[in-house]
């Protein structure tokens, strides 16, 4: 019975190893990405889908912080599940303006077109 | 698998929207064709990070750190072939440092006034008199000539008339930072 209880605790020991493991992973990996992102705005700028490119990515590395926040501070549940559902409707607010942009400058072309034409 | 509760639900969906949005961004973009080998693995990235761990929060909580981390691999991937392919050596050295004479590798021999003195022959690109690099750098006409001397003698500058001087190869990989001190520290044989 005492050595079943030594191996769930090690079993324990070993998931929570795993987990703070793979939320590092997202904190470097999480980085690397913000850096990189930063990196390519000159590219990124020209055109609509770089700058959304650009945005989400940016948003990505926000979520590293958020990664930080829970392995530091250790969030409450609902605090943490409020925090990324947060930044997750900022993920749509932000393409849903890009898509919006670009259907803007769509429809300014196509109204060049019909003007070249007549 | 976990329980779909109100939070994974929303998240899921936000996931999904974005997801789309980015692909409709995607197909409507005709004129970064030149670029669609990396967006797609960035884009990949991104729609792993905002619809998969959605769904690994749902069906198996224990690995959604894991999938963040692979969509933010992934757009370092995506990322990383512009940034090899656009961005030269300079705008790297740009982005690392204000002052690139932070990034130079000085010899022992060396004092700070040679980089004003060479960085005068950089900008001008030509054949000039230790008077010219005194008067553009406010520096004394036999402090110029001195150190131009010191220069000559390690290969950084060469004479090429007498009393006019010009950059060579070497001093000018010197000030892209792209030489080490030890490069610089032995005399040239022509000064020997």
């Amino acid at each position: 019975m005492r050595n079943l209880h030594i191996l769930n605790l090690g079993w324990q020991t070993i998931d929570h190893l795993l987990y703070t493991l793979t939320i590092g992973f997202a904190i470097v990996a999480g980085t690397g990405a913000g850096i990189m992102t930063l990196l390519t705005w000159t590219i990124f700028k020209e055109t609509t889908f770089g700058r959304a490119l650009f945005s989400l990515c940016l948003l990505l590395s926000v979520f590293t912080v958020y990664h930080v926040g829970l392995l530091v501070f250790t969030l409450r549940s609902t605090d943490a599940d409020t925090l990324e559902s947060g930044m997750y409707a900022l993920l749509v607010v932000f393409v849903i303006f890009m898509v919006h942009h670009q259907r803007q400058i769509d429809s300014w072309r196509q109204w060049r077109r019909e003007l070249w034409r007549h | 698998m976990a329980a779909l509760n109100a939070f994974t639900a929303f998240d899921l969906a936000m996931g999904m929207i974005s997801g789309l949005g980015l692909l409709y961004l995607l197909y409507v973009e005709e004129y970064v064709l030149s670029y669609r080998r990396f967006l797609l693995v960035t884009t990949a990235g991104l729609l792993v990070f905002g619809v998969g761990g959605p769904l690994f929060d749902i069906f198996d909580p224990k690995y959604v750190h894991v999938v963040h981390g692979v969509g933010a691999l992934l757009v370092v991937l995506g990322m990383y072939d512009p940034i090899h392919h656009e961005l030269r050596r300079e705008d790297w050295a740009d982005l690392l440092s204000e002052n690139p004479a932070e990034l130079r590798h000085s010899a022992n021999w060396m004092v700070p006034m040679d980089d004003e003195i060479l960085a005068v022959f950089h900008s001008a690109d030509l054949v000039l008199t230790p008077m010219i690099v005194a008067y553009n750098t406010g520096l004394s006409r036999s402090e110029v000539n001195r150190r131009l001397l010191a220069m000559k003698s390690h290969g950084v500058v060469e004479r090429v008339d007498r009393g006019k001087y010009r950059l060579t190869p070497l001093g000018e990989q010197y000030l892209q930072g792209e030489r080490s001190a030890a490069a610089l520290a032995e005399p040239t044989d022509a000064a020997i």
